[in-house]
């Protein structure tokens, strides 16, 4: 399945394959180390989904909803 | 500054920057465990076993990366360039997390590509360590950089990296060959060709990793070029070679037990639910305790003050000397130590909230609601430390990326109960529940302190309401290893920062305290009462004329002066209104003044009809008035210099006092 990491269920691994938006945002996830390939997953979504926790690696990561709609990825499985 | 070499400390937020800088220069900045608590330059001397040196360290704000678009980032880039200018950069220590080297090395790519002098130092070793020791001279060769790890904690590995820093940049460093060339086919051929040619190309001594160091100096070369945003698919490309060189200097695979800490207690604390519940409860026990756990340490204070006092008052009440000893500068001064205790837990509380990583917890669970009413979750760290002081918090706003939410945060930081105001709560509560037990105050306290996050966050919310809308306000923060705080170093930077608290008020308090008791006992009329003489005194003079003001809210003039004084710095009120009440009501049966803690002389202070100056509704109106007031000068300048906008401090200013003018009174009228 592939669509934005805003639509990613919980707990599901997922490959990015699109930073989409502006520089300042891309730039930014860039900095976080998330590029194309990197294995991603939702790990919980708090207040009524406006914030996601994410896993890279062994890190955890918070971001808004609108910048999870940046990040383009497919399942893994 | 001055024109001494500036040897700078880069590296993403987060990574031990100001902790090395702490090690090298022997200050004592404070270190947070959250990404984002340096927000400005600092400057020291590097000192290396006992010898001082002429380089000058610079701590910088945290950046990912010189192309990153940030605020702070600025500030990093800007010092950079200035240095390169100026010709005085002898080398820069990038710092970069060893536990996050993967995405972090980027940065280490970049720096090395655009030619500039680097070495890097690996923080946090001894976290990494324990994991997974990494293989150091590959990866000091794969980096072309030598590398020095670094076990911030204990200061482990800081005179190594100052060796390799004064081997490597032994001379001047200066953009090798590659860079030059690289420059001089972007276009600026012109400009190139007015520059001099580098005179020394001397070899220095190859470093153990058998790197050699730079061996020209720098050159003017146009500092923009070097900052120019790198593509896409180069920083891609970048990344995975970063992958690829950490997996191959590990030595071992990384059993990843910290993390694996981190996140499970994270299920709890960050639970969409419990989440909530256990940041309240933090919260209300970090509150409510400043006034529990401080209660003995104030008592015993209060009780050396007055006992001093009295002493001293024997040794001759009439000797205007020891007059002004004990019901000027004692009772001054104890007034306003007593509440030093609180202040203590204060920023010990604060402190272990900060370091112990805890502090990006809550400012994730808090940006959800925040968002909605115009802040960001990052307003929270602000917030907090405006419970300490505004002036800091309102700096540590630039942390915050969208302009808008930044503004709303840095106009309602004022609401926050910083540390001036705890001595003036703890009064005024102590007045209130005088002889009753003190969890009543406790809980009080805490609830100003959580009504005072309230009133920040409704305004925000009224703010929300008339501002424009802005979409360019995004979120994305990592989430750093809870650590557990070294406690003794908690204790020495809480105690640091208290020390500072007493310090910058012991001149205003004094100063204050001497204009009270002079202007209460001059002139003099020698045959008249003691009550008399205060109302023919300046200051009763003075207070006659502004009590008109302050009578709506049931205070007299001694009230309206105290009230007055805490414009020049709010824990003024305390020692100023205890001189005055000292110097201004008598006891009765001797005609003395009272020696007794302030709490009792304001139950026993009397209006000039003989009603009772402080009554619940008088306290809590001045309660109102401090709450919303802005007494402190020094936050609307910083609020000035942050936003840049003098109608945005002078708004601010005016509205809050208009608003706790017209709160106290209503309170006043209401509850009397
Ligand atoms: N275990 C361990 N902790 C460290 C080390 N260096 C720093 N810390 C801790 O990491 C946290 C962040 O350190 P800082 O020195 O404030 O980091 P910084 O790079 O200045 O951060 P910003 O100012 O936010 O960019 C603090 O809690 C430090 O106590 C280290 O080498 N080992
Ligand atoms: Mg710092």
């Amino acid at each position: 399945m592939t669509c934005s990491l805003k639509d990613l269920p919980e707990k599901v691994q997922a490959r990015v394959i699109d930073l989409q938006g502006e520089l300042f945002t891309t730039q930014h996830l860039m900095d976080m180390g998330i590029r194309n390939n990197t294995v991603i997953k939702v790990i919980r979504k708090l207040f009524f989904g406006s914030n996601y926790i994410i896993e890279i690696g062994n890190e955890h990561l918070v971001l808004r909803k609108h910048v999870a709609q940046c990040l383009k990825v497919t399942t893994l499985f | 500054m001055s024109k001494s070499d500036y040897l700078i400390l880069i590296g993403p937020p987060n990574s031990g920057k100001t902790t090395l800088f702490n090690w090298i220069t022997g200050y004592k900045k404070q270190t947070v465990n959250y990404p984002g608590s340096t927000v400005d330059l600092s400057f020291g001397l590097v000192r290396q076993k006992k010898a001082i040196s002429s380089w000058t360290l610079v701590d910088t704000p945290g950046v990912y990366s010189l192309s990153s678009p940030s605020s702070e980032g600025e500030v990093t880039k800007n010092i950079l360039k200035e240095a390169i200018k100026n010709k005085n950069l002898r080398g820069i220590v990038l710092v970069l997390d060893a536990t996050r080297l993967k995405r972090q090395m980027v940065f280490a790519f970049q720096l090395k590509e655009l030619g500039l002098p680097v070495i890097l130092a690996l923080s946090m070793y001894d976290i990494q360590k324990q994991e997974s020791p990494f293989d150091l001279s590959t990866l000091s060769k794969q980096l072309g950089i030598p590398v020095c790890p670094i076990e911030g904690l204990l200061g482990g590995g800081v005179f190594q990296l100052l060796d390799a820093a004064s081997i490597h940049f032994k001379d001047r460093p200066m953009f090798p060959a590659s860079a030059r060339t690289r420059f001089e086919n972007s276009g600026f051929k012109e400009l190139a060709a007015k520059r001099k040619k580098p005179k020394s190309t001397k070899k220095l001594a190859p470093m153990k990793t058998g790197i050699t160091s730079y061996g020209h100096k720098i050159s003017s070369l146009p500092s923009d070029i070097l900052f120019s945003t790198w593509s896409k698919k180069k920083q891609e490309e970048y990344l995975k070679k970063a992958k690829k060189i950490v997996d191959k200097v590990s030595i071992q695979k990384a059993t990843d037990k910290i993390g694996k800490r981190t996140r499970k207690v994270d299920s709890w604390l960050l639970h969409p639910v419990f989440g909530f519940v256990f940041l309240s409860l933090i919260l209300f026990t970090f509150f409510s305790g400043i006034f529990w756990i401080a209660q003995p340490f104030m008592h015993f204070i209060d009780s050396s003050f007055s006992w001093g006092a009295d002493k001293i008052l024997n040794l001759g009440e009439n000797r205007f000397i020891w007059n002004f000893i004990a019901n000027g500068v004692l009772t001054g001064f104890g007034a306003f130590l007593v509440f030093v205790p609180q202040v203590f837990i204060l920023f010990l509380g604060l402190y272990l909230l900060e370091d112990s990583g805890y502090l990006s917890r809550a400012v994730t669970l808090v940006d959800g609601p925040f968002s909605r009413i115009g802040l960001s979750g990052k307003s929270l760290f602000p917030f907090l430390s405006a419970f300490a002081c505004a002036i800091p918090a309102t700096l540590s706003a630039r942390s915050i990326s969208s302009k808008r939410e930044r503004w709303i945060t840095i106009f309602v930081l004022p609401f926050m109960t910083c540390s001036a105001r705890l001595p003036v709560y703890a009064l005024l509560l102590g007045f209130l529940f005088y002889e009753s037990s003190a969890w009543k105050p406790g809980l009080i306290m805490s609830l100003i302190y959580l009504l005072s996050l309230l009133l920040g966050i409704l305004a925000s919310g009224i703010l929300n309401i008339f501002l424009k809308s802005d979409k360019s306000s995004s979120f994305l923060m990592e989430l750093p290893l809870y650590r557990r705080p070294v406690l003794f170093s908690v204790f020495l930077s809480s105690w640091s920062r208290t020390k500072h608290f007493i310090r910058k008020a012991g001149p205003v308090i004094f100063t204050f305290t001497l204009i009270m008791w002079i202007t209460t006992h001059f002139p003099r009329y020698p045959d008249l009462r003691p009550e008399e003489q205060i109302q023919k005194s300046y200051a009763g003079q003075f207070g006659q004329m502004i009590e008109p003001v302050f009578k709506h809210i049931g205070g007299d003039w001694r009230v309206g002066v105290s009230l007055l004084s805490a414009f020049v710095a709010r824990e003024v009120f305390v020692p100023v209104l205890a001189v005055t009440l000292k110097n201004t009501e008598f006891e009765e049966s001797t005609g003395k003044a009272f020696q007794s803690p302030l709490t009792e002389t304001m139950q026993k202070a009397r209006l000039a009809d003989g009603r009772p100056l402080f009554s619940t509704a008088s306290i809590l109106a001045l309660l109102v008035f401090f709450m919303l007031s802005l007494q402190c000068l020094s936050t609307t300048g910083i609020a000035y210099k942050e936003t840049g906008s003098w109608r945005f401090a002078a708004f601010q200013l005016i509205s809050f006092n208009v608003l706790a003018y017209m709160g106290a009174v209503l309170s006043y009228i209401l509850l009397s």
